[in-house]
């Protein structure tokens, strides 16, 4: 059964989690840590390995920016035996890449600790440099992120399309699921944990009432809740799951009016994408940058059209994580179109895609589907890529 | 969201005591606007017709009302409590006459009323069923009053029946007709039972028909919401708040709630609205009577949640002008543009959905630091050669120049800017700018409901503005003007602040000494002034930009819509950066106002007001027939200064 628990934060959330991190690694007795860590030049990010706990003090969950998806670059570091106990660092939708790519390939995340943070939207990678450049640091991006976490964001306008049109940013699935939204994350924040077992070796399982238990870093034993100025767990898990659920709903809505915009469009089924994907040549970065793609790239047959199965499995587990639109040198809105197939595929298949390991990818049912050879007009596929992907303006 | 009708619940204080204090601050308040616009009826009044009729039925009404306590007090239910009955004699028989000229009051007004609706049908008013229902249930109440009246009359036929002159009328005519003091009699019950069902279905009627205006209008008047006039609510909570502005119909603030409810439909916002005028799909009625319809559906069992993040919603936000125009002529005090900023909040701040010429301005304001998308490092080029003097953090200086985006980036008004400087520098004023310092006043930003980024321009301008000395701060655009002085206090700045024009016009002795004299006296042309909302409407500075230009020696004609209900050039609120269809643009309204007075020269004191017209003029082609000017402009034209600078 996962346990819950509030972890204080002294006016300092990033700090605060660190240490957090630092106690799993060290109980859990890990040989490293897949985390996003600032890059050489002043405003970049990269991926590393890290392998001292010490290290973590670089570590920024909350930083809005995602330049690639951490998902995506597990499978080469676990190598094939799965000998390497990795934590891993994820945001919600790196969550969902990684369960689905596990699913796509059989590689086992059984030695692998899955640490996933609630989402407070990233910005596209042109507009955080600026905003970096202005503000002098990557600090006060963050603490700008991190001062509207109660809300669950501020003037979405400037996140990345994507982000624009996530409806699932709440952290889901993984061993350790750090929420921040909807909180007062300068007091404390929310900490779940997959089992008792995983709680004990933590050793934040030998209180009665683990909601009622305060982890404060550095003191090493919990404490009974005592402090009167932090709000009960009740209340805070409550405030959290309102400005999730309002989130939802908003996202939702910006999600179906992206679709309503796209449902004309040639793209808008398998076929349309094959026919797309010709169209764009040999060029493959949207693939290259897909995390799903990384286990299962999609077949071509002898005369160079993508495989209609493969393209289906592939897209049915697409996470969202807006990746492709990034790389996309034509300047597609790959979230919206890629987000609108999903959905309805997974409809269809009555799939969640990226909910769990358990829920096997519905094979059988894709590989029922027939698909017509499409052709599209170059002339209608350069309208689409002026097309803004919210279709209001 | 509006929460700033009553101060914080201060923690501790007893209920009593609190509720005391809010009265209290309610009655000073509110008091003066009750009395003046629900007893006075002054808004109403504002228009001749329907103010009369509205007059006579609500004095003759209130008068019926209170008149009809003071009866049922005589009445032996009541007595041991009122021991004393007191109409007795004289004070009966003036009772008598007062209530019967207020019952011909209702009636006259009624019968006006339904002319109105049958026979004259003005544009702006629509007919629904309860307005009829209305009209014919206070026509009946008095009408079956007099006749009940001139029964009693007729049965008891007393001395004084004179003192009642409809009731008497009434009886005259039914004697006339043959009717005995017998058939009186037995009549008698059956007309008091009519009139007093009669009186009653109106009571019972207030919730469910237009009549509840008698209830929620004069409640709206004592509860809105208190601010500034030309301020729009401050979000202070923003780390706490659970979403920013109004998605759902629920997150208005209980006054505004009560204020879509007071709305009675009467039109008057609709007539005077620069973009319902011009044809746009946005009426400020239409839009309160709307959210109106939704708080409705608060009410359904179960409350159905209803997001006002709809299509429709989402681009009835973006036509407001903010002009306030609807607002001064609201008999009700409803404000539809608190709502709409509300919408607008919403739509910027949380969901992020603006129109894209939206989202570009917001974005170059943040990255330039003005709405024009010009260079940040641009922003002193436009006094190159004028050596207007730069204040540096410690400098101080007499007169603060406040330049504005629009006067730095924008090249016609670069050159109004001149004018305005050889001006000072003409009569010697010790004045200085802020230079690369001065940062977009946020104006924009706010009205467009991106509140965080007004205030961190706010946040950068009062901590500019905190490390120099000065006097005084005159700013020559009346968006900068209003902000400064009227919403920069509500982030703890207050500043002495002044519209050019109102500094000139201190200022006229010297600077006509300082230009040998006299104005010129032979004038081209006629010309006319418009007046800016921001400066009018808002901030009710009406005379010193008229003035200036009479002292310049210049005879001014004026336009109908003048003054407070001036119309607005179409630029406010964030339009001046925004797509409209060029079917609809009030620009063009505007002018065509200007050419009904055949006036050639439109004068302004706003940036946006003189690129609108400019506008307009080029896009009608009018270029030869009629031109824009800032009244600087005109005033360094009159007065001769020594101008190095290009006068259009």
């Amino acid at each position: 059964m996962k346990t819950q628990w509030i972890l204080e934060t002294h006016g300092e959330p990033v700090g605060s989690l660190c240490r957090f991190l630092q106690l799993a690694w060290t109980q859990l007795g890990l040989d490293g840590m897949l985390v996003p860590v600032n890059g050489k030049g002043s405003r970049d990010m990269e991926l590393r390995v890290l392998n001292d706990p010490a290290q973590l003090d670089e570590v920024n969950p909350f930083r809005p920016l995602m330049t690639q998806n951490t998902a995506r670059s597990l499978p080469e570091l676990v190598g094939d035996d799965g000998s390497q106990h990795l934590g891993v660092l994820l945001r919600p939708c790196e969550m969902r890449a990684l369960i689905e790519m596990v699913k796509h390939d059989s590689f086992r995340l059984a030695r692998i600790v899955t640490i996933c943070v609630d989402c407070l939207g990233t910005l596209p990678a042109d507009e955080y440099q600026w905003r970096a450049e202005r503000k002098g640091t990557h600090e006060a991006l963050t603490q700008e992120a991190l001062q509207f976490a109660r809300q669950g964001g501020i003037v979405p306008y400037r996140y990345r399309p994507a982000c624009q049109i996530c409806s699932s940013p709440a952290a889901y699935g993984a061993d350790l699921n750090i929420n921040v939204l909807g909180l007062p994350v300068r007091q404390c924040l929310l900490i779940e944990i997959r089992d008792e077992a995983m709680a004990a070796q933590l050793h934040l399982s030998s209180a009665p009432l683990p909601l009622e238990m305060v982890y404060s870093p550095g003191e090493g034993v919990p404490e009974p809740l005592v402090d009167a100025e932090l709000p009960a767990a009740g209340k805070l898990v409550a405030q959290r799951q309102r400005t999730v659920d309002k989130l939802v709903e908003r996202r939702g809505r910006a999600r179906e009016r992206a679709s309503l915009s796209l449902a004309e469009t040639t793209t808008a089924d398998v076929e349309g994408i094959i026919a797309m994907l010709e169209q764009c040549g040999s060029c493959q970065a949207c693939m290259e940058a897909c995390p799903i793609c990384a286990v299962d790239f999609p077949n071509q047959d002898e005369k160079g059209r993508y495989v209609g199965g493969d393209v289906a499995r592939w897209l049915i587990s697409c996470s969202g994580c807006g990746m492709c639109e990034q790389a996309c040198p034509g300047l597609r809105p790959l979230s919206a179109i890629f987000g609108y197939i999903r959905d309805q595929l997974a409809a269809s298949a009555g799939y969640l895609p990226g909910s769990s390991v358990e829920d096997p990818l519905p094979l059988a049912w894709l590989s029922g589907l027939k698909f017509r050879e499409v052709t599209v007009p170059v002339e209608r596929m350069r309208n689409i890529s002026k097309r803004t992907p919210t279709g209001l303006n | 969201m509006t929460a700033e009708a009553l101060p914080a619940r201060p923690d501790g204080v007893p209920f009593g005591r609190r509720a005391l204090s809010a009265a209290r601050l309610l009655v000073r308040r509110s008091l003066p606007d009750f009395l003046v616009h629900v007893i006075g009826q002054k808004r109403i009044l504002k228009k001749a017709y329907p103010g009369i009729m509205h007059g006579l039925i609500f004095w003759g009404v209130t008068i019926q009302i209170v008149g009809t306590v003071i009866n049922l007090m005589q009445m032996q239910l009541f007595l041991p409590l009122v021991t004393t009955p007191f109409l007795e004699q004289k004070t009966y028989l003036v009772y008598e006459l007062v209530m019967d000229i207020a019952g011909l009051a209702i009636v006259a007004g009624v019968m006006m009323a339904l002319f109105r609706r049958v026979v004259l049908r003005p544009k702006a008013l629509e007919t629904r069923w309860d307005d009829y229902y209305a009209l014919i249930l206070l026509a009946l109440i008095p009408l079956v009053g007099f006749f009940l009246e001139a029964i009693r009359l007729l049965a008891t036929e007393p001395a004084w029946a004179n003192w009642s002159p409809a009731g008497n009328s009434v009886a005259s005519l039914l004697t006339a007709l043959g009717m005995t003091a017998d058939t009186a009699i037995s009549l008698h019950p059956i007309l008091f039972w009519t009139h007093v069902v009669l009186g009653l279905a109106l009571v019972g009627s207030i919730p469910f028909t237009k009549l509840r205006h008698l209830i929620l209008t004069p409640l709206n008047v004592l509860l809105k919401p208190f601010r500034k006039e030309g301020t729009l609510s401050l979000i202070k909570d923003f780390e706490e708040a659970e979403s920013f502005g109004v998605g759902q119909v629920s997150e208005f603030s209980f006054e505004q709630l009560l204020s879509f409810d007071a709305c009675v439909r009467c039109g008057r916002c609709e007539d005077v609205c620069p973009a319902a005028c011009s044809g746009m799909p946005y009426s400020p009625r239409s839009f309160v009577q709307a959210l109106r319809h939704e708080t409705s559906s608060l009410f359904a069992s179960p409350p159905a949640a209803s997001p006002l993040d709809t299509d429709l919603m989402n681009r009835q936000a973006w036509y407001c002008t903010t002009c306030g125009a609807c607002l001064a002529g609201c008999p009700a005090f409803v404000n539809p543009v608190d709502a709409i900023i509300d919408l607008r909040r919403y739509q910027t701040l949380t969901t992020g959905r603006p129109p894209q010429s939206v989202a570009n301005v917001l974005r170059s304001l943040e990255r330039q630091g003005n709405p024009w998308g010009m260079a940040a490092g641009a922003r002193t080029e436009w006094a190159a050669e004028l050596g207007v003097r730069k204040l540096e953090p410690g400098d101080k200086c007499d007169v603060l120049l406040f330049l504005g985006c629009t006067f730095t980036y924008d090249e016609r008004n670069k050159q109004v800017a001149h004018a305005f400087v050889q001006l000072l520098q003409t009569a010697g004023v010790d004045f200085a700018t802020l230079g690369h310092d001065e940062s977009c006043c946020g104006e924009t930003a706010r009205r467009l409901g991106e509140e965080y980024l007004y205030q961190t321009l706010a946040g950068q301008n009062i901590e500019t503005l905190g490390q120099v000395s000065f006097n005084r701060i005159v700013t020559q655009c009346p968006h900068c003007f209003n902000t400064l002085k009227n919403e920069y206090p509500q982030l703890g700045a207050t500043y002495p602040v002044q519209h050019y024009t109102q500094y000139l016009a201190e200022l006229w002795p010297d600077l006509l000494a300082a230009a040998n004299g006299q104005a010129q006296i032979s004038q081209n042309g006629r010309i006319t002034y418009h007046d800016p909302c921001y400066l009018g409407r808002y901030n009710h500075e009406y005379q010193s930009p008229r003035s200036l230009l009479r002292w310049a020696g210049l005879d001014s004609v004026e336009m109908v819509q003048r003054g407070e209900n001036s119309f607005c050039c179409g630029g406010g609120g964030g339009q001046m950066w925004m797509e409209s269809d060029a079917e609809t643009r009030i620009n063009q309204k505007r002018l065509a106002d200007v050419m009904d007075v055949r006036a050639n020269v439109v004068a302004t004191a706003c940036p946006y007001c003189l690129l609108m017209f400019d506008d307009a003029i080029r896009s009608q082609d009018l270029t030869s027939s009629v031109q824009v000017s800032d009244i600087a402009e005109i005033l360094v034209q009159r007065l001769g200064a020594d101008t190095g600078t290009r006068l259009s």
